[in-house]
């Protein structure tokens, strides 16, 4: 008899299980006050409180309990928590229970006890396989605004929390000699094995508590019962130091080389994270070996209404009378092919429950003296019966079953409670994600693993080695065979006897002439009738089978319903099962939350940033920021009254080229190269030649890729006669780099050039303006000559500040005005910003931003990432004169092909609206005046726009078929995605200074 | 992580606060810091003029070596770090020691260099770096290149304790210490003074 | 998927970024079949089915740019050497 237990959960037993009784935990499921103990799951805890009701199906709404004690649950699935840490389609049967647990029961309205969707049932005809492909085909119109919304509201399970989640999560990398997967009897033996040999283990479990069915099987290994056994192993383990044990812990993917990802669930058994710890960590495990020991799981049957609240599968009985200490039912009936079932018998009488019948489907399962010799069974009370279970009837709990013995008798059976075993299915997946087809095992009637990755090897349950004793010679097998295969020397020493369980089994893959719906998959509610269907209407591949009737998918991918459907898949289509086939199995092997696979990378982590040295400054300054590739740029720098970028840049721009202004190009990639063959080297590199460059000098400089077309441009300055300083374009900084290691290490290793990345070690600063060289004169060492005839236009020069400070100049104008580059070491960048400012208050100086940058570009006709897009020519952008004809270059063949050479081809041009009072935008297109707009009529296309305000209007740059011999045409640009059109004149590019007076200045 | 996230690199504690801290941080400041490069076949030249020099041959796998405040940290097939922590040597110096045989850079402002210590040290660069750190595989000497929560990243091991010494380029400092501040938080992490 | 770098040891797929067919050689430009020969050279690649020399960056390592013998179909991968090496 069940004593009620004192916290008021009846079906609580007294005495045993791995419950803290000292630790009750208060839970409230669907707005119900409960109470449970530390140790249980959710699902233990509401089985507790006999609470058996706990969900709805997905398609038909049908009541549904708990089916598992494990991750494979199909339709225990709830909501978790509340607000931002909302979450749906949580298994109960994996929740570890915490003091405040909240849950609700999700897919069901208004309430779960009364749900009017159910109804679905009675359209089941219309909901069989494939039905969301007949059904909602026609008209198409309706697809998007009638079909689609109306499934999604209907059939969706939880609902997600729609404010961000306020949990941290983080990801790890560990290494180790040998990945144990799963800590049951072969995984706590291979581990144990290892460990002595000296190997460094890690031992993953996706359980709370180590010992897999050593927690829920009343066994013992030598002479302790199972459950102590599992505790000095542990012990053991953990004394190690060269040990790791992960708990909580779900290895769901493995890689090529010994790389899996796992999910530890840190905080996931507490309300909140406690203050700095992550909710979850995704683990990257390197492993030089792996024991795969993930056990196995075990198959419902597949008889009429299967899938009423009450029908649960004999282990995960078993496991909620040894471990969780509940009994899930009064009066039971145990149903079963296989021998493993009957020890739910005793385990369910020792609870204290009425064991009505056992119902084996095989022939010659009752026989006295075989049922003796496998197990010690006493069915006193007992009816065995040579038989099937027909059909569950009941609504919202199991009220009975039918009963139909091999002798065509038919009794009726009451009771609360179904214990169910169609045999246990390996859990091979992770030995199959790198593509590997398990095999069929006709004798046991299994897939076992076949062909494994290198260095991986399977024990126990997982490798079909389903008794405690086969478990733990395996885990002892390969324990030492992966110290072995580590030059280690494996530890010998003996096994504790065990008594073998016997596992034999005759697979009845369905019980015949069923009546009501005999669910395959419970998730996706597929029965036996839509497999059927599926397989006369062609569906023969268990590829298709899946796709079409939806069986395997979801959360629980089919883990207790794939190899039942394959089964029924060979019969009807009359084939052995192992040429049937598996679907390929893919990580991961449970579901894992986007948060856990992010880890700390999002919101200002989503990437790294790079900060130019003036950011601290640029700060201050209250400058609006930008991100420009991986690095944090100042857009523009608002002043008080300004109201939006564009009154900005128009101040900054127009005191450019009336004052002076600075701006931080820092993140220009730059390279300093030396050696003899540094000229040569370069020469190679760019398109341009490189000869003449006198020390002290710099130069324009344009690099192509192999195929011709553009890649970057820059400038090189010549430092010292064997030492060169280049920079490339911000965004191209890092492909430039590679490129030329490419060059160097693969084309012409034996070049004698040496060049490295200095970008960092540089603050950069334009400084640009007809105030520019004041400016500057100011902060030099007041004996440094920067008159225009010591440092002219394209001048290199080292310099000292008046502080000291050494520094390299560069006179080097993307603006168009007179401008510099000084380039300091970095750490200085913020001193000397701010001497700049300091000493330029009474010059007018100002900061400029991103903004004012690419306006005065744009101005200057100087093309730009818009213009470098990696589908242009040196011809297009009006730089072909630079392609050198006199070496070998990247890019010097292809840039001669006749198709790059064609002179109709797209040229840079500039435009300006005919009515000046016009904006341009860039994207629109060249359209001859009077032509339809069409792609055939598309003469090219504008790249870039800019308010001028030098110009008082709108100017822009663009591609126009033969655009150098089109100046003063006036053509219309179509914006066909904004709906504008706006005539335009086409002009020569270079909108200011076109003969470079200013920037020679 | 809001304690991380007002947090400047300045002397203090973050993250859990009781207990001693479980990763202790502080700059390790350089006087000098450059790249040399060998020229094509001149690595043993180039180390024997080193040993000269210096007192140290090259190091020609993932290793540093160390003498009077002059490391040299291999970058790469024939590239080193040198790292001076007095005026031991300037550029000038270094440059003429090695003239000729390699060509020398300066980074001295390239990089920060952090020292990071305490129990669970490898705990927290195993939030970042996927490099094995276990004493069987890395020890006193080694070096890695690597990348830590996708920054790039240079390692080295300067006692058995362990203590660490990690190089990060300047423009990712700041969201390279976010990473290791919020990953160091769960365990309490102290920053202690520069050692200059 | 892990490349044994011979300058940094064994590292995962991540740090280094793919750079190609290795066995593909820049042909001379002066011959008068060289923009053809180019074109072969940039644009034509085989996808085979097995063994594949084949270029890699060790990026966020120690920059070598690495020839690896990888086999497209079981993954696994042979001999790593400096690209700089190869004959």
């Amino acid at each position: 008899m069940t004593v009620p237990h004192p916290a008021g959960q009846p079906a609580r037993l007294v005495r045993s299980g791995l419950i803290d009784r000292s630790q009750p935990l208060r839970f409230s499921f669907d707005g119900r006050d409960l109470t449970g103990y530390a140790g249980d799951t959710l699902a233990s805890a509401l089985l507790a409180n006999e609470i058996h009701l706990v969900g709805r199906s997905f398609k038909y709404h049908r009541p549904r309990g708990i089916l598992s004690a494990g991750p494979e649950e199909p339709n225990a699935l709830v909501e978790l928590r509340n607000g931002a840490r909302r979450e749906a389609n949580t298994r109960a049967t994996v929740t570890e229970l915490y003091d405040g647990l909240e849950a609700r029961s999700q897919n069901r309205w208004p309430s779960l006890r009364f749900d009017a969707r159910a109804v679905n049932g009675l359209f089941a005809p219309l909901l069989a396989a494939g039905f969301y492909y007949k059904t909602f085909m026609w008209p198409a119109a309706f697809w998007e605004k009638i079909y689609e919304p109306l499934i999604r509201r209907s059939a969706g399970l939880g609902t997600m929390a729609s404010a961000p989640d306020p949990d941290t999560y983080e990801k790890s990398s560990t290494f180790c000699d040998v990945l144990v997967i799963g800590a049951g009897p072969a995984g706590l033996m291979a581990a144990l094995t290892a460990a002595r040999s000296g190997a460094r283990v890690l031992l993953a479990d996706e359980d709370f508590r180590f010992g897999g069915r050593c927690l829920s099987e009343q066994r013992h290994i030598g002479d302790l019962p199972a459950q102590e056994w599992t505790a000095t192993v542990i012990a053991e383990l953990a004394s190690n130091p060269d040990v790791m044990l992960l708990p909580r812990t779900t290895v769901f993917g493995s890689y090529d080389h010994g790389v899996f990802a796992a999910l530890q669930r840190v905080n996931d058994h507490l309300p909140v994270p406690p203050q700095f710890e992550p909710r979850q960590r995704l683990w990257r495990i390197v492993a030089r070996r792996t024991v795969l020991a993930a056990g196995a799981i075990e198959r419902p049957l597949l008889f009429g209404d299967n899938d009423r609240p009450g029908v649960m599968l004999a282990g995960a009985v078993r496991s909620f009378i040894n471990r969780f200490a509940v009994s899930p039912g009064r009066r039971a009936v145990v149903f079963t092919d296989n021998d493993d079932a009957w020890s739910t018998v005793a385990d369910l009488q020792a609870a204290g429950a009425e064991v009505l019948a056992v119902v084996d489907s095989r022939d010659g399962a009752m026989d006295a003296n075989r049922l003796r010799s496998v197990s010690n069974i006493s069915v006193r009370n007992t009816d065995a019966i040579n038989g099937v279970v027909r059909r569950a009837s009941g609504g919202r709990a199991l009220q009975a079953v039918e009963v139909v013995s091999n002798e065509g008798q038919l009794q009726r059976i009451e009771c609360d409670l179904l214990a169910v075993s169609g045999g246990w299915t390996p859990t091979l997946h992770l030995s199959s994600y790198l593509g590997a087809r398990p095999r069929w095992d006709a004798d046991r009637a299994i897939f076992i693993p076949d062909q494994l990755p290198a260095g991986m090897a399977v024990a126990g349950a997982a490798n079909g080695e389903f008794t405690t004793r086969a478990a733990l010679n395996a885990g002892y097998r390969e324990g030492q065979t992966a110290a072995q295969a580590l030059g280690l020397s494996p530890a010998q020493f003996a096994l504790p006897s065990t008594p073998d369980e016997s596992a034999a089994r005759q697979a009845l893959w369905r019980v015949p002439n069923t009546r009501g719906k005999c669910f395959v998959d419970f998730q996706n509610d597929v029965t036996t009738a839509d497999i059927e269907l599926a397989q006369r209407e062609g569906f023969n591949s268990a590829e298709h089978l899946k796709r079409y009737t939806t069986l395997g998918m979801a959360t629980d991918q089919g883990k207790t319903s794939a190899l039942n459907a394959l089964a029924l898949l060979a019969e009807q289509t009359a084939r052995p099962i192992g040429s049937v086939g598996t679907t390929t199995f893919r990580p991961p092997y449970t579901p894992v939350p986007m948060g856990a696979l992010a880890g700390h990378h999002r919101g200002r982590d989503f990437r790294p940033v790079r900060l130019p040295p003036s950011h601290a400054w640029a700060k201050e300054q209250h400058a609006v920021f930008v991100e420009t590739g991986a690095w944090l740029r100042a857009q523009y720098f608002p002043r008080t009254g300004e109201s939006d970028w564009l009154q900005s840049t128009i101040r900054e721009v127009t005191a450019v080229r009336s004052t002076v202004g600075i701006c931080d190009v820092s993140t220009l990639g730059k390279i300093e190269l030396q050696g003899p063959d540094s000229l040569q080297f370069l020469e190679r590199l760019y398109a341009n030649g490189w000869q003449t460059l006198a020390v002290g000098r710099a130069r324009y400089g344009l690099m192509l890729r192999e195929d011709g077309i553009v890649m970057d441009d820059g400038t090189v300055a010549r430092l010292a006669d064997q030492h060169y300083f280049m920079t490339t374009t911000t965004a191209n900084a890092v492909d430039v780099y590679q490129h030329m290691q490419y060059c160097h290490q693969v084309l012409w290793p034996d070049l004698d050039v040496q060049f490295v990345s200095v970008s960092e070690q540089w603050a950069q600063f334009a400084i640009a303006g007809p105030r520019a060289r004041a400016l500057l004169q100011r902060i030099l060492d007041p004996g440094q000559d920067i008159s225009n005839s010591t440092v002219p236009y394209l001048a290199a020069a080292n310099v000292t500040l008046a502080d000291g400070r050494r520094a390299r100049l560069f006179r080097i104008s993307f603006s168009g005005e007179l401008a510099y580059e000084l380039a300091v070491p970095a750490r200085s960048g913020d001193a000397v910003i701010r001497q700049l400012f300091a000493a330029g208050a009474d010059l007018g100086v100002i900061a400029y931003g991103l903004e004012a940058l690419g306006v005065m570009r744009i101005e200057k006709g100087h093309v730009a990432g818009n213009e470098l897009n990696g589908r242009t020519t040196a011809q297009q952008l009006g730089l072909g004169r630079m392609l050198s004809t006199k070496k070998d270059y990247i890019g010097a063949v292809m840039s001669r092909r006749a198709s790059l050479q064609e002179p109709a081809g797209p040229q840079l041009v500039g435009l300006k609206p005919v009515d000046r009072a016009l904006r341009l935008a860039s994207g629109a297109h060249f359209l001859p005046v009077g032509s339809p707009v069409t792609a055939a009529n598309e003469q090219g296309y504008v790249t870039s726009a800019a308010y001028s305000p030098t110009l008082g209007h709108w100017v822009g740059l663009g591609f126009l078929a033969n655009g150098r011999q089109r100046h003063g045409e006036r053509l219309r640009v179509c914006d066909p995605l904004r709906n504008r059109e706006t005539l335009v004149d086409i002009c020569d590019p270079v909108f200011i200074d076109p003969q470079g007076e200013r920037l020679r200045g | 992580m809001a304690d991380a996230d007002a947090f400047a690199f300045t002397p203090g504690r973050i993250g859990r606060l009781g207990g001693p801290p479980g990763l202790v941080v502080r700059e390790h400041t350089c006087g000098l810091l450059a790249s040399m490069i060998a020229r094509p076949g001149q690595t043993p030249t180039l180390s024997a003029a080193t040993e000269r020099a210096f007192g140290v041959p090259l190091p020609l796998t993932p290793r540093f070596v160390s003498r009077q405040g002059v490391s040299f940290i291999w970058s790469g097939p024939g590239h080193w770090l040198i790292e001076s922590t007095s005026a031991a040597i300037g550029m000038d110096g270094l440059l003429t020691s090695v003239a000729g045989m390699a060509a020398v850079f300066e980074q001295t402002d390239s990089r920060v260099v952090l020292e990071v210590v305490g129990p669970r040290v490898r705990d927290v660069l195993a939030k970042g770096l996927p490099i094995d750190l276990h004493p069987a595989s890395f020890q006193v000497g080694h070096v890695a290149l690597t990348s830590a929560s996708h920054i790039g990243v240079q390692l080295w091991q300067t006692a058995v304790d362990p203590v660490y010494r990690i190089a990060v380029a300047r423009s990712f400092f700041t969201s390279f210490w976010h990473w290791l501040a919020t990953s160091a938080s769960e365990y309490g992490c102290a920053i202690i003074a520069p050692d200059y | 998927m892990r490349i044994n770098c011979p300058y940094c040891g064994p590292r995962g797929h991540d740090e280094f970024l793919y750079g190609g067919d290795a066995t593909r050689q820049r042909p001379d430009p002066a011959t008068p079949d060289a923009e053809a020969a180019f074109c072969d050279y940039i644009y034509l690649r085989d996808n085979p089915d097995g063994a594949h020399r084949e270029l890699w960056f060790h990026a966020s390592g120690c920059h070598a740019w690495l020839t690896v013998e990888r086999d497209t179909r079981t993954q696994v991968i042979g001999a790593v050497v400096p690209a700089r090496s190869r004959t």
